[in-house]
C-alpha cells in the first residue's frame, strides 16, 4: 500500500484485516452518505437554498437545537451531580444507581417516547400536577427537551465520572492547607480540572439529541412550526417522495453533526494534551 | 431509597475535605431525585402501563401473529448486526493497534461517523442509496431485487447504525496491552490464527462481549433508521420498536406497553450483564493493584522498600 | 510553634499505623521522621496536619490542642511527594493561590501578592519561570515551586511528605543541602518524613526513628548512629555486620569472640545478635586473643574507603570491613589469604525468645 506505510511488526494479517476494515467501512459508511452528496448536487444551489431556508424548515433547526442545547445543559448540571455524588459520596444502593444510568442507552427510544408520553399527558403521573399549573408537557417543546434529556442523560455522567475519579486528592488536600474554603476547592481546583470532560459530556449529549427520532415522535406531536423537529421534518418529506427536499435538509444536519463531531475530537485533543503530566 | 452517607464512619474525612453533612443530603437527595424523576418513574410506568389491565391481557398481547412476526425481524436484524459488526470490530481493532500507520486517526474518525448522524439520515442515505429513484434502484428493480421496504434494507440501517460499537469497545482494550505478547508468540512460532486464538481473544474476552451487548441493545432498539427504510408493512418488514408505534398510534396502548415491557426487559439485562462486565474486569485491576500493594498497607508511602545494607550471619 | 504529640493511635482495619505515639517536636528544629514504608510515619505527619484524623491521642500546637482545629486554620505548610501543583495554574497562580483564597477582610492587594510571590520565587531561584505551567518544569522545580506555594501563607509549621522521594539521586542531595539552607533562613519549625536515613542524618536536627506504628528511638543524627536503642535502629541506618551468639552472665560470645558485656549481667544462656559496624572490623595479620580467622573472599577498593568481603574459617557466611583504601593497599591486603579480625566496638542485643515481642529483622 504506497501511501499507507507502516512500521515493520512481526505480526501478521495487516493487509488483510486493514483491506477488510476499509472495505467495510466504505461500503457500509462511505458509499451511503456519498449518495447523499451525490443526490444533493442534482440540484441546484438555488433550490438548495430555498429548500433549507423555508420557513418550516428554518423553525425546526430552531427547535432542534433548541431543545438539544437545554437537554444538554440540564444535563451538565445534573450529570456533573450525579458523577460527584457517585463518585464521591457513600449510600446504599449506589451500585444499583450506576449501573441504572445507562438505563437510556440500552432502552429502545420508542420505548423511552411512549412511557414518557404517558407520564406527562395530561392524565398521566406527572402530568396531572402539571396540568393546573399550566405547565404543558405533551405536544410542546417541554415536552421535547424532556424526552431529549432521558436520552442524552448519561453523557455528561459518564465523561466527568472518570475524571472525578483519577483527581489526585493530594492537590485537594493542598488546597485545604493553603487555606482553601471547600466551595474555592471546588471553583478553584476542582471544576478547571473536570471542564474537558463536561465539556465533551455537554457535545455528545447535544450531538445525540440533535439527531434524536424515535422518541420525539411520540411526545411532541409534530406540529409542523411548532413542534416538529429537524429529522421528523425529513422523515415528513421522505413519506410524501420529496426526496430531494429531504436530501438537503438531510445535508444540512449532517454539516451541523460534522463539525460537532470536529469540535468533539478536538475538545479531547485539547483535553488530553492538557492533562499531559 | 435510604441513604447513609459516611459519617459516623471511624476514619471520617476532616472537615476542610468534605462537604458538611447537610450540604452531602442535598447533594445525594437532588442527584438521585433526578434520576428517579427520569429513570426509574419511567421504567416503573412502561411495566405498569402494560399490566393495567391484568396480567391476562398482558399475556394475550403477545397471541398476536404481528407481534411474533415483529420479534422474530428483531432477533434476526440483531444477530446480522452483531456478527458483521463483530467481525468488522476485531479486525479494525486488529489493524488499529497492532499496526502503525499513517491516516490512521482520519481512519478512527471516520469509524466514529455513524455516531454523530441522525438515525433518520441513516434511513435517508440508503433509501437514497437503494430506492426507487435511487443510485442502484433501476438496477435493483430490473433484477426484481427489493432492499428499501424489506428486510435486506433494514438490516443494512441497522448496522449502519451499530457500526462503531464494537470497535470502540475493543481498540482502547487492545491499546493497553500492546503487542508484546503476540509477538512472543509469534517468535515461538504461531501463525496469524493461532496468535488471535489463543493470545488476543482470551486478553479481550470480556471487552468484546461488553461492545456486542451494546451493539445488539442498540440494534434491537433502532427506530429512526428503520422506520425511514421499512415501510411498516406489517407482518413483514415491522421490527418490534415499529410494532410497538403501529399498536400505540392504533391507542392499543396495553399491547404496545406489553411489547415495550419485553425490550425494557432486554435492556435492563444488558445492563446487569454490563454490570457484571465492569465488576469483573474491575476486580482483575484490584487485583493486579492489590498484589503490587501488597506489602505497603499506607498508600502514600514510597513505592521504594529501604535497603537494609546488611551481612548474614557467620 | 512547638508541637506535642500525645498518645496518637490510629488504625486502618486492623492494621495499626500508629499505636499510641508520644512527640515533642521543639519549636524552631527541623526533624525527621524516619522510617521504612508502612511504618506509619506518613500517617503521623498527616495527623500533625490534620488532613487525617486520629482514633485516639490529640496533637497540640503550642500547647494548644489543635484537634477540632480543621487543616484551613492550622497554620500548616504541607509539601506532598508529588508536589500535587496545581496544573491548571500558572507558577504564579500556584504560588499566590494561598493568599487569593483569603477572605476579602484579610487577603492582601494585589500588588502586594505579586511582591510576595515574586519575593518567594527568588527565594527558591526560580523567579524566571512565573508565567509557566508546572508540567513545563523539572521535578525538582516543581518541588521548589511547592515549597515555595507552602510558605507563601507564613505557615508556623512546614510539614513534608518524602519530599525528595520522586527525584534522582543528584537533584535530591542538592534539593536536601537547599532545604537545610533554607531552614537554617527562616527558623521555621519544620518536619519531614523520609525511608532514606542519609537523607534523615543529613538534614535534620533530630530524628525520629518509626517501625510498626511506634516510635523505636530520638535524637540527634550522631546520637541515633553511636548508640542505637535497637536491633531494628541498628540495621536501619547504617551497614551493619551481625554475629550470632549467646550470652552468659555478663559474658557474650559472639562469632567466637568472647567480650564482657556487664549490662547483660543477669542473663542466664540466651541466644543473642552481635552488631558490628563494617568499619568498627579491625583486620590485622597477628592472631591476638579475641579475634577471628577469616578468608578475604574480595576487596572492593574504588574511592577512598575500600571495603573487604571476609568468610570467617571455622563458619559460613560473609561479613564486611571497611577502611580506608590506603591501609588495604599498605598492608597488601589479598583476596584468598587469612588475617584476623576483630571488632572494635560491638553492641549485643538479646534475642527475644519466641513469641514475647517481634524477632529482630534479621535475615
Amino acid at each position: 500500500m504506497p501511501i499507507l506505510l507502516h512500521k515493520r511488526s512481526i505480526l501478521p494479517g495487516f493487509g488483510l484485516t486493514l483491506g477488510f476494515t476499509v472495505l467495510y467501512l466504505g461500503l457500509l459508511v462511505l458509499l451511503p452518505l456519498s449518495a447523499l452528496v451525490i443526490k444533493t448536487l442534482d440540484m441546484t444551489w438555488a433550490q438548495f437554498w430555498s429548500t433549507v431556508t423555508a420557513p418550516q424548515v428554518v423553525a425546526s433547526y430552531k427547535l432542534s437545537f433548541g431543545t438539544a442545547l437545554a437537554a444538554a445543559a440540564i444535563n451538565v448540571v445534573f450529570g456533573l451531580l450525579v458523577a460527584w455524588v457517585l463518585v464521591r459520596y457513600h449510600f446504599y444502593g449506589k451500585r444499583f444507581v450506576d449501573a441504572m444510568v445507562d438505563l437510556p442507552f440500552a432502552l429502545p427510544t420508542a420505548v423511552a417516547g411512549i412511557a414518557l408520553t404517558s407520564l406527562y399527558a395530561p392524565t398521566g403521573w406527572i402530568g396531572q400536577w402539571l396540568e393546573p399549573l399550566g405547565i404543558r408537557v405533551v405536544f410542546a417543546p417541554l415536552g421535547i427537551i424532556v424526552a431529549l434529556t432521558f436520552i442524552s442523560l448519561p453523557f455528561v455522567v459518564r465523561t466527568v465520572q472518570p475524571v472525578l475519579e483519577d483527581l489526585g486528592k493530594e492537590v485537594e488536600e493542598a488546597a485545604a492547607s493553603l487555606g482553601a474554603s471547600r466551595l474555592q476547592i471546588f471553583t478553584h481546583i476542582i471544576l478547571p480540572e473536570l471542564w474537558p470532560a463536561i465539556l465533551t459530556g455537554f457535545a455528545l449529549a447535544f450531538a445525540r439529541a440533535v439527531g434524536e427520532f424515535g422518541s420525539i415522535v411520540f411526545i411532541s406531536g409534530n406540529i409542523p412550526m411548532k413542534t416538529e423537529i429537524t429529522p421528523l421534518l425529513i422523515f415528513s418529506k421522505l413519506e410524501q417522495f420529496r426526496y430531494a427536499e429531504a436530501t438537503a435538509i438531510g445535508v444540512v444536519m449532517l454539516g451541523a453533526s460534522f463539525i460537532l463531531l470536529l469540535v468533539i475530537n478536538f475538545m479531547q485533543r485539547w483535553a488530553n494534551k492538557r492533562m499531559a503530566f | 431509597m435510604r441513604e447513609t452517607v459516611t459519617i459516623a464512619r471511624p476514619h471520617a474525612k476532616p472537615r476542610a475535605l468534605t462537604e458538611p453533612r447537610w450540604v452531602r443530603y442535598t447533594l445525594t437527595a437532588l442527584a438521585l431525585g433526578f434520576l428517579a424523576l427520569f429513570l426509574l418513574i419511567p421504567l416503573v410506568a412502561v411495566f405498569w402501563e402494560a399490566l393495567s389491565k391484568g396480567f391476562g391481557t398482558y399475556l394475550a398481547s403477545f397471541h398476536d401473529v404481528y407481534a411474533w412476526h415483529a420479534i422474530k425481524l428483531t432477533l434476526i436484524v440483531v444477530a446480522a448486526s452483531v456478527i458483521c459488526n463483530g467481525v468488522f470490530g476485531i479486525t479494525a481493532a486488529w489493524a488499529i493497534t497492532k499496526f502503525s500507520f499513517r491516516g490512521k486517526s482520519l481512519l478512527l474518525t471516520l469509524i466514529d461517523l455513524p455516531f454523530a448522524v441522525s438515525p433518520v439520515i441513516a434511513g435517508l442515505i440508503f433509501v437514497l442509496l437503494f430506492g426507487l429513484q435511487g443510485v442502484f434502484g433501476p438496477w435493483l428493480r430490473d433484477h426484481d431485487l427489493k432492499m428499501i421496504f424489506a428486510v435486506p434494507g433494514i438490516v443494512l440501517a441497522t448496522m449502519f447504525i451499530t457500526f462503531p460499537f464494537v470497535a470502540r469497545e475493543l481498540i482502547p482494550v487492545m491499546q493497553s496491552q500492546g503487542t508484546e505478547e503476540e509477538e512472543a508468540a509469534r517468535v515461538l512460532g504461531a501463525g496469524g490464527w493461532r496468535i488471535f486464538w489463543r493470545i488476543t481473544l482470551p486478553n479481550i474476552k470480556w471487552g468484546l462481549l461488553y461492545g456486542l451487548i451494546l451493539c445488539s441493545a442498540r440494534a434491537m432498539g433502532e427506530f429512526g433508521a428503520v422506520s425511514v427504510v421499512s415501510g411498516h408493512i406489517s407482518g413483514r418488514t415491522n421490527t418490534l420498536p415499529l410494532h410497538i408505534e403501529i399498536l400505540y398510534n392504533e391507542y392499543q396502548f396495553v399491547s404496545a406497553f406489553a411489547c415495550a415491557s419485553l425490550l425494557t426487559l432486554l435492556a435492563l439485562v444488558t445492563l446487569v450483564v454490563k454490570s457484571l462486565v465492569e465488576w469483573h474486569t474491575h476486580r482483575i485491576e484490584a487485583l493486579a493493584e492489590a498484589e503490587a500493594f501488597e506489602d505497603r498497607p499506607e498508600g502514600a508511602d514510597s513505592p521504594h522498600q529501604p535497603l537494609h545494607p546488611h551481612r548474614d550471619h557467620p | 510553634m512547638s508541637i506535642s504529640i500525645r498518645k496518637v493511635t490510629k488504625r486502618y482495619k486492623r492494621f495499626h499505623a500508629l499505636d499510641d505515639i508520644s512527640l515533642e517536636i521543639p519549636e524552631g528544629q527541623l526533624v525527621a521522621l524516619l522510617g521504612p514504608s508502612g511504618s506509619g510515619k506518613t500517617t503521623l505527619l498527616r495527623i500533625i496536619a490534620g488532613l487525617d484524623q486520629p482514633d485516639s491521642g490529640s496533637v497540640l500546637f503550642h500547647g494548644a490542642d489543635a484537634g477540632k482545629a480543621s487543616i484551613r486554620d492550622r497554620k500548616v505548610g504541607f509539601v506532598f511527594q508529588h508536589y500535587a501543583l496545581f496544573r491548571h495554574m500558572t507558577i504564579f497562580d500556584n504560588v499566590a493561590f494561598g493568599l487569593a483564597v483569603r477572605p476579602r477582610e484579610s487577603r492582601p492587594s494585589k500588588a502586594d501578592i505579586n511582591d510576595k510571590v515574586h519575593r518567594l520565587l527568588e527565594m527558591v531561584q526560580l523567579d524566571w519561570c512565573a508565567d509557566r505551567y508546572p508540567h513545563q518544569l523539572s521535578g525538582g522545580q516543581r518541588q521548589r515551586i511547592a515549597l515555595a506555594r507552602a510558605l507563601a501563607v507564613e505557615p508556623s509549621v512546614l510539614l513534608l511528605d518524602e519530599p525528595f522521594g520522586a527525584l534522582d539521586a543528584k537533584v535530591r542531595a542538592e534539593l536536601r543541602r537547599w532545604l537545610r539552607r533554607l531552614h537554617d533562613d527562616t527558623g521555621i519549625t519544620s518536619v519531614f518524613v523520609t525511608h532514606d536515613q542519609e537523607e534523615a542524618m543529613e538534614v535534620s536536627d533530630r530524628v525520629v526513628v518509626i517501625n510498626n506504628g511506634k516510635v523505636e528511638q530520638e535524637g540527634t543524627p550522631a546520637d541515633i548512629y553511636d548508640h542505637p536503642a535497637s536491633p531494628f535502629v541498628f540495621q536501619f541506618i547504617g551497614n551493619v555486620n551481625l554475629f550470632q551468639g549467646r550470652v552468659h552472665q555478663g559474658w557474650a560470645n559472639v562469632g567466637g569472640v568472647k567480650l564482657e558485656m556487664p549490662e547483660h549481667g543477669s542473663v542466664e544462656d540466651a541466644p543473642a545478635i552481635g552488631y558490628v559496624r563494617p568499619h568498627d572490623v579491625v583486620v590485622t595479620r597477628h592472631n591476638d586473643e579475641g579475634s577471628l580467622a577469616a578468608t578475604i573472599r574480595h576487596i572492593h577498593a574504588i574511592g577512598p574507603l575500600a571495603r573487604v568481603e571476609l568468610t570467617p574459617q571455622k563458619q559460613s557466611g560473609v561479613f564486611e570491613a571497611q577502611m580506608p583504601s590506603e591501609v588495604v593497599k599498605s598492608m597488601h591486603l589479598e583476596v584468598g589469604e587469612t588475617v584476623y579480625v576483630a571488632p572494635r566496638k560491638v553492641k549485643v542485643f538479646i534475642e527475644p525468645s519466641p513469641g514475647s515481642s517481634p524477632p529482630p529483622p534479621a535475615t
